[in-house]
């Protein structure tokens, strides 16, 4: 089967796999410095001729490797195109997106879109939320007690049922610096408490959406406990004032946050026509939109929380800014994307 | 008396075979990639050693890169301690997510210390890694790991149970990539994706050109064999051939002693296998043994084109249990 094999100096016999090599080599090489080049600069940096040549060679390079299977035992030769393809595969079918137009994509389309898929997700966190708050609302009112049941002991920075009205209304509007530190304590603490819930009841959401309504039930309750206590001390809108600045925000990340484990958890549930695993990553991608809504939302309202209320202690200016911000929200999610073609 | 004894020794042998095999096409796991063009590719997947060691090295990139925005914070707006706090612990929970997926975005699938590792995350499904692939197991990331493991650390504000069941958690998780086929924690599961190793295309020289242009008489026209010598290996054999010339062939004078025993004795096995009716000379080893790889090599790819593909020296057992069945 050796036939004869001139190059430059004299006649050599070379077995078939060799010849082979021997035709290709410069090709390879060739996708092997386009390669490097662009794993460095980035598919950005080649010129047009470059590219149209780069994905040509890797075309070449795959069909050697297939021939190569075939017809070669040389496993250095083998070893090597199969990782020359490779490294050329993903050179040629790298992430095309920038970063500029993926975020530009989410915020003008996909966000709002999957926020408006998942309406009825976030129907039922919203009533669960509002339902263990007036629940608790009403237990609470009936017996404080009730508020010792509901609310973990770091969360409250004293505001139980035995304080004082003089000293609820301090941490409502204090000014002096002691309570500011307090309250700037209070904040940190539940943003993060709040941030914890709602990747908790995010990530709960898998197993059938049970513990994340649960969750979500209970942070309703606190919010209803906290309500009870000042209403028994006349002090519940200013309260709702204090709430409103960054709560609008906060309450509806974790509305959304909830609601996205439940888009996980119907999936797990009810799979439809497809299988539970394609089901749970259908879903995925609506959840994980939901995930980052909420978390930017959360991100807001730690910033409003931060240094909002300790500025602005009047009630009514609390009321319009907070619930103006949560108009916006929702400005965004009905009003956006409508005529961007679906992303999913 | 022993009705199953020839039996079993044929397992035990086939064990023993299957084993060098696995030896020495690599212990490492691979996963299998069909691009768009439909060649499947064989990568080498990352081990969980290296994977650890790109995130502790992450993790300390993104602690140090907070440490300077924080402290330049305080420099540059010198307010209390508190405040500085509350912004210290902002960035520390900030920066984690949005690195992973920025870092892994723009650089295909690298974050800094899977560059400096040669690491790469990529798309099990043979396209292109998505936007939504990188968020996934990055968010998947933070649940998976840093969460729990900021509950595991806590200390005592809180109930032991936290503790206890976030240690528990953090042990599943590390359970996970290690029992998994690919080394997929649970974030690659979700986002279907897997972390490999950057592949490094080398070049070697092909062993069959380099002895054909050997200088002098050919080693092949020194060393003939007959169809029938080389119908007695299959392709492991020559493949495991090839490494030993190989690596006799870069390897320094310390060892060349120890070198030249190994491939005496390959000679001799060789020899007396495929009776080869003449003795060979201690300086001519290696040119017997690159004579015979040239020409098992070129008839074994013959044999696999004509639809004959010889895996390993017991492919007649094998042809024979076929045609048994």
């Amino acid at each position: 089967m050796s036939t004869s094999f001139v190059e430059d100096g004299p006649e050599i016999e070379l077995i078939r796999s060799a010849r082979f090599r021997k035709e290709r080599e410069g090709e390879w090489k060739r996708l092997s410095d386009l390669v490097l080049h662009v794993e460095k600069k980035g598919l950005s940096g080649l010129t047009f001729d470059e590219s149209l040549e780069l994905t040509g060679l890797y075309r070449q390079s795959v069909n050697s490797l297939s021939l190569a299977r075939e017809i070669s035992l040389d496993q250095a030769l083998l070893h090597y195109l199969e990782n020359l393809t490779t490294r050329a595969y993903l050179a040629v079918y790298a992430p095309r997106s920038t970063m500029v137009g993926l975020v530009g994509r989410f915020f003008k389309a996909g966000a709002p879109q999957a926020i408006r898929r998942s309406w009825l997700h976030i129907l039922v966190a919203a009533l669960l939320l509002f339902g263990g708050a007036v629940a608790a609302y009403f237990l609470t009112i009936s017996d404080p007690t009730w508020y010792y049941a509901f609310v973990p002991g770091g969360l409250s920075g004293g505001r139980g049922p035995e304080a004082s009205e003089a000293f609820l209304r301090e941490a409502l509007y204090g000014e002096n610096s002691g309570s500011a530190e307090r309250l700037a304590a209070f904040s940190t603490q539940l943003f993060t408490h709040n941030t914890q819930v709602s990747i908790m009841s995010f990530t709960l959401g898998v197993i059938g959406c049970l513990p994340s309504g649960f969750l979500t039930f209970y942070n309703g309750t606190i919010l209803g406990t906290f309500f009870a206590i000042h209403q028994n001390k006349g002090l519940a809108f200013d309260l709702f004032g204090w709430l409103s600045i960054h709560g609008v925000t906060e309450l509806a990340a974790l509305i959304i946050a909830a609601a996205g484990g439940f888009r996980l958890g119907a999936a797990v549930l009810f799979p439809g026509q497809r299988t539970r695993g394609a089901a749970l990553r259908h879903a995925g991608r609506d959840a994980t939109k939901l995930a980052l809504v909420a978390a930017l939302m959360l991100l807001v309202a730690g910033v409003l929380e931060g240094f909002g209320r300790q500025l602005i202690t009047d009630l009514w200016s609390r009321i319009i800014i907070g619930w103006s911000i949560g108009g916006m929200w929702l400005a965004w999610f009905v009003l956006c994307g409508h005529n961007q073609k679906a992303t999913s | 008396m022993w009705p199953f004894r020839k039996k079993d020794s044929e397992a035990s042998r086939r064990k023993t075979i299957s084993r060098a095999r696995k030896l020495s096409d690599g212990l490492e796991k691979r996963l299998q990639i069909i691009p768009p063009e439909g060649v499947p590719l064989n990568i080498r997947l990352a081990p969980l050693g290296q994977r650890l060691g790109a995130q502790i090295v992450d993790t300390l990139v993104t602690f140090i890169g907070a440490m300077i925005f924080v402290v330049l914070f305080a420099i540059a707006f010198s307010t209390s301690w508190n405040l500085i706090a509350v912004v210290a612990a902002l960035t520390f929970f900030l920066i984690r997510i949005p690195y992973y997926i920025i870092s892994e975005l723009v650089w295909n699938g690298r974050t800094l210390a899977k560059r400096w590792l040669g690491l790469r995350v990529v798309s099990v499904d043979g396209r292109s890694l998505s936007a939504h692939q990188i968020v996934v197991r990055n968010i998947m990331k933070e649940i998976e790991f840093f969460l729990p493991l900021t509950y595991a650390l806590a200390g005592p504000q809180q109930h032991w149970s936290f503790s206890v069941m976030a240690w528990l958690w953090l042990f599943v998780l590390l359970v996970v990539p290690w029992r998994n086929k690919h080394n997929k924690r649970i974030g690659d599961i979700i986002a279907n994706t897997a972390v490999i190793m950057d592949p490094k295309p080398v070049l070697l020289n092909d062993l069959a050109s380099t002895i054909a242009m050997k200088p002098g008489l050919g080693v092949n026209e020194r060393f003939v064999f007959s169809s029938a010598q080389l119908d007695e290996y299959g392709r492991f054999e020559l493949q495991v051939l090839e490494k030993v010339l190989r690596s006799s062939d870069n390897s320094t004078s310390g060892t060349w002693a120890k070198q030249q025993q190994y491939l005496k004795e390959i000679v001799e096995r060789i020899v007396q296998k495929i009776a080869y009716g003449e003795v060979i000379e201690a300086n001519n080893h290696r040119s017997f043994l690159e004579a015979f790889y040239s020409a098992q090599r070129e008839h074994l790819e013959r044999r696999k084109l004509l639809g004959d593909a010889r895996e390993d020296k017991y492919f007649k057992d094998d042809k024979l249990g076929e045609e048994k069945l």
